[in-house]
């Protein structure tokens, strides 16, 4: 272990005990042997792998050496795992890798939410759309919302600040997903009324949960007026005689028309990014599409948050 | 879409009429920013009889507003109250206070 950088820094049991439970080097990274000791592998092993598969070390030393980090390791056991399970090493590579890409833990994934995110990570937006679009058709906008399209688009936006390539394959998802979702929402017939309007706080940039709860409504036959992103306090003051749902992520002030709505009009605030303690108490707050699906369909699940 | 200026007036003159979809909306928006970097003192985006709405409208427009304050042109924004009013099927007076941002 004196290849071990760092004079304060302890030898790590990799011989003796799994990656997680070593103390991370700070400087530089263990060797290829010692990376082989731990995983169980020859150390010609993880050449190869590195040269067919690119799982290859973060680091190298000052000579030219190959340094494992604590996150080379845990990839490396990612795909050790997938094989030890019945994989091909070139497929447990590959899923590994665009795992890594969009932030998503290899094991207990739904099966769509794989393929999506594999996609995804191959910026494969033609691919992403059949998902989606397959998806949306199977399993309706409420479900494909929560258990494949936020899952992987919260996991896209967390990698998104780690690596350039994640924040390519964000914009890829989201607007796919987008176009997706919004291919479901009928257009307005000109000159009808619609009882509800959908709209963003005036400094929200995110409007995707909006369109997924102007096509979940669609979806059962609702109409709805959308305007989408950092929506003006006058135009969604200017709405009178219905359901008015306005959606926060960020954290937001809350505005002049929520803490005093227009005559006959009903506000629902949706999202993270109100405070609930803040809001005015007729005011009804939800946190999630199905909860503010339910204010729709008369259900009880429709919880204040 | 139509656009007129002249080298003299480094006024221009933008007009989107009808369908507005979101490829109309991100060929405008691209080119009004292009316009107000190559250092154009005065920007008029006119919207007229808009035949849908793009979500992204509101959003963009915030962003064009931003980069015409940074490079001080002025903007002035003709047409919005009354997209959004057909928007929400109301009275053409009952949305006010969203075009003309003056600086």
């Amino acid at each position: 272990m004196n290849d071990v950088p760092g004079s304060d820094v302890p030898a790590p049991p990799l011989a003796g005990g799994p990656p997680e439970a070593a103390d991370p080097p700070s400087d530089g990274g263990w060797s290829i042997a010692e990376a082989g000791r731990d995983l169980g592998l020859a150390p010609d092993t993880l050449r190869k792998w590195q040269h067919r598969y690119g799982l290859g070390p973060s680091r190298s030393s000052s000579g030219g050496h190959r340094r494992y980090v604590h996150a080379d390791l845990l990839r490396l056991r990612r795909v050790r795992d997938l094989i030890a399970r019945g994989v091909a090493t070139a497929e447990a590579a590959r899923q590994v890798l665009q795992d890594e890409a969009i932030g998503l833990e290899s094991s207990g994934s739904d099966p769509a939410v794989r393929r999506l995110a594999a996609a995804a990570a191959q910026l494969d937006g033609p691919s992403v759309r059949h998902l989606v679009d397959q998806e949306l058709a199977r399993r309706g906008v409420v479900d494909t919302w929560e258990h494949l399209l936020r899952p992987v688009l919260v996991s896209a936006g967390a990698a998104a600040e780690r690596s350039t390539h994640a924040i390519a394959v964000e914009h890829v998802l989201s607007h796919v997903v987008h176009a997706a979702l919004s291919s479901r929402i009928p257009p307005a017939a000109t000159g009808t009324p619609r009882p509800t309007l959908l709209a963003c706080a005036p400094d929200e940039e995110h409007e995707l949960p909006m369109v997924a709860l102007a096509a979940a409504l669609a979806e059962r036959g609702i109409a709805s007026t959308l305007l989408g992103a950092r929506t003006p306090p006058a135009a969604a003051a200017s709405f009178l005689d219905g359901l008015l749902v306005v959606f926060a992520l960020l954290p937001q002030d809350v505005p002049e028309f929520v803490q005093d709505p227009a005559p006959g009009t009903t506000i629902v605030a949706a999202g993270p990014g109100w405070d609930p303690a803040a809001l005015p108490p007729r005011i009804r707050h939800v946190n999630s599409l199905p909860a503010a699906i339910a204010l729709f369909d008369g259900s009880t699940d429709a919880t204040d948050e | 879409m139509t656009g007129h200026g002249t080298d003299a007036s480094p006024a221009i003159h933008l007009e989107v009429a009808g369908p507005l979809d979101v490829d109309v909306l991100e060929s405008l928006i691209r080119f009004a920013h292009s316009t107000i970097r190559s250092g154009c003192a005065e920007l008029v985006l006119e919207l007229n009889a808009l035949t849908d709405f793009p979500t992204r409208l509101f959003s963009d427009l915030h962003h064009l507003d931003q980069t015409a304050r940074l490079h001080r042109c002025h903007l002035q924004l003709l047409g919005l109250d009354e997209a959004v009013a057909t928007a929400l099927c109301t009275s053409r007076g009952a949305v006010t206070g969203l075009t003309d941002r003056r600086r």
